[in-house]
């Protein structure tokens, strides 16, 4: 079906409404127009035909010639809108005829005020149709009568001596009326263009802003939240309501819509931050499970391999006997060391470690650590340099201090070359203390330096036997929870390997 | 004429271990102690079999099985992949690669020489 507009349909129903109400009022007022004029007609025409009667009544009475009637009736129908006249005697019978008289016939009898005569209205079929008016020629009421009565008495004067029936023929009265009919209606018809017309452009008007505000939002469901209706903004009445409520709506929306994308935003980056960690933890905990099992795993081969040469050879050299027996020994060290590191790490991030602590010298915990390496040291001829200054009391677990700068010390004399040398130094700092752990090893890469302290992380020039990769993590737990840092500097030959313990340090 | 076996892991006391295993049983044992050591001498020495660790530094065992096994020269050379229990990751691309046989550390030392016998002399 096809749409139409508003402006579209107010037209119709005012075309409707127009030619409706026009063409019921002109057609009454034509039709009772008609009426008017018909009765008037029908008033002159008996006037004249009564007037006739009493001019002629004594040549009716007396003389009954019929050419002298046919002449008077003759003048009679000569009278404007009479279409035929017949005079009749008292038994129906016509005595005198002019112009072409309707067949008799019984017809609706109308009712005209001021009309004595009997009006009847003939509608002959295929013929033009008629009114009838049918007077009585009677000597009653006339001057003659009076003589009658005077001659004869009472019953002598009101004698009936026929009737006069003329005929009016509607047509004539139609044809006069077609003229003005036609000026109506044409006049009418051009009141109504020019309402059209007026009311067209008042229709189109008031709907312009409409349309506009339609289109508005059209743009708006469609996405451009930045449209607005710019027609109809300033007008002082419904539709100027409408349009600036629908612009406020419109800015409500945009400010909603935007606030939302926003929020949208953030929980989206939000989001992909946590989904990216939690990957992250699946990828560290899959890949510790696997660093812990290949740790495990390797020391075990190693032992089980040995324990198996040992049990099957029923006489082994006694150098290789020896040989698998520290092997065994060796590789049962590093399981123990292991699974130790895994405790301590899983108890420090449960937060399950048992921490002692009390007053501390940082100094002897230095000095105990280093001196717990010196042999080792010995062994690969490192040559081990300690200097600090004095006591450096602070708040600390000593216990694991001393694991940190064992880790550290040891990691040094393990990549340190033979016949080299480690300095450990111990000096105040910002508000406490640094030690530092210095050696002349290969260094650390750049994309190393923060790697090396997360778990199992052993560097890209990791060789096996050279530690699990935990000692470094489980010491930035220590120094973490003292309230101090760590951090490895690493330019050119060599590595520096810092922690810091804040003084007075009360946790 | 002796057979001559071919033992690649990064750690040394498995690699010690595992040779002495092998020479017990008769068989010319030549180390290596990474992928790319293994490699070379797999392809100069062309031993019958290679006993080869996954996780090394320089080139894992996946690979240079991969690299063996595609090369017509050093197809014929037995693989038996030394993988870590409880990996199946392990497991199926060690059979990817192309490996012969897959034992798991830690393994039983009469299981290794079965295999060697079975491979070498079966």
């Amino acid at each position: 079906m096809k749409r139409l507009g508003i402006t579209a349909r107010l037209l119709l129903i005012s075309i409707g409404v127009f030619v409706g109400f026009g063409a019921a009022v002109t057609g009454y007022s034509l039709v009772q127009l008609r009426r008017i004029l018909y009765q008037e007609m029908i008033r002159r025409v008996e006037a004249q035909a009564l007037n006739w009667i009493e001019a002629n009544l004594a040549q009716i009475t007396i003389s009954r010639d019929a050419g002298a009637l046919a002449r008077l009736v003759g003048e009679l129908r000569q009278r404007e809108g009479i279409a035929y006249v017949v005079l009749l005697d008292e038994a129906g019978g016509a005595l005198a005829q002019s112009g072409p008289a309707a067949a008799a016939g019984i017809a609706p009898v109308e009712q005209v005020a001021g009309v004595k005569s009997s009006v009847r209205r003939i509608r002959p079929p295929g013929g033009p149709g008629f009114f009838e008016l049918e007077t009585p020629v009677s000597t009653s009421g006339t001057g003659m009568s009076r003589e009658l009565e005077a001659l004869f008495g009472a019953a002598a004067a009101t004698e009936t001596l026929g009737s006069l029936r003329v005929g009016i023929e509607e047509g004539a009265l139609d044809r006069a009326m077609r003229g003005l009919v036609v000026q109506t209606v044409a006049l009418y018809a051009l009141l109504v263009l020019l309402a059209l017309a007026l009311h067209s452009s008042l229709a189109r008007r008031m709907v312009a802003p409409i349309t506009a505000l339609a289109g508005a939002a059209t743009r708006i469901s469609a996405g451009d939240l930045a449209a607005r209706a710019t027609e109809g903004v300033a007008r002082q009445d419904e539709v100027g309501d409408l349009v600036r409520s629908f612009n406020q709506m419109a800015e409500r929306l945009a400010g909603l819509y935007a606030g939302l994308e926003e929020k949208v935003r953030e929980r989206t980056r939000e989001l992909e931050q946590a989904n990216r960690q939690l990957k992250e933890l699946d990828r560290l905990k899959s890949h510790f499970l696997s660093t812990v099992s290949h740790e495990l795993q390797s020391p075990l081969t190693s032992i089980k391999n040995a324990a198996g040469i040992l049990l099957d050879e029923p006489e082994p050299e006694l150098d290789a006997r020896r040989r698998f027996l520290e092997i065994i020994d060796g590789e049962t060290d590093r399981l123990r060391r292991l699974i130790g590191d895994l405790l301590d790490l899983a108890r420090i991030e449960a937060g399950a470690m048992v921490w002692r602590f009390g007053p501390t010298d940082l100094a002897e915990v230095v000095r105990a650590a280093a001196t717990t390496l010196v042999a080792v040291a010995a062994e690969k001829a490192v040559r081990l340099e300690i200097s600090q200054a004095g006591a450096q009391p602070v708040r600390a677990d000593a216990d694991r201090l001393q694991q940190v700068v064992m880790n550290l010390v040891s990691n040094a004399i393990k990549f340190s070359p033979p016949g080299g040398s480690v300095a450990v130094r111990l000096e105040p700092a910002d508000g406490g203390f640094r030690v530092a752990v210095q050696d002349h090893g290969p260094g650390i890469p750049p994309e190393d330096r923060e790697r090396v302290f997360e778990r199992f992380y052993q560097g890209s020039q990791h060789r096996p036997g050279q530690g699990a990769g935990l000692g470094l993590a489980i010491s930035r737990e220590i120094v973490a929870h003292h309230g101090g840092k760590i951090w490895v500097e690493s330019e050119g030959p060599g590595s520096t390997f810092y922690f810091t313990i804040p003084a007075g340090q009360d946790t | 004429m002796d057979r001559t076996v071919l033992v690649c892991d990064d750690e040394r006391y498995i690699l010690e271990t595992v040779a002495y295993l092998v020479r017990q049983e008769g068989y010319r044992v030549l180390t290596a102690e990474g992928g790319r050591e293994a490699l070379r001498l797999a392809q100069a020495e062309r031993p019958d079999l290679l006993l080869l660790d996954i996780a090394m530094p320089d080139l894992d065992g996946y690979a240079v099985c991969r690299q063996l096994k595609s090369a017509a020269a050093t197809r014929g050379i037995y693989i038996i992949l030394l993988t870590c229990l409880g990996q199946e990751s392990d497991l199926e691309e060690g059979w990817r690669s192309g490996a012969d046989e897959l034992l798991s550390k830690p393994f039983d030392p009469r299981q290794l020489r079965r295999k060697l016998h079975q491979l070498l002399d079966g």
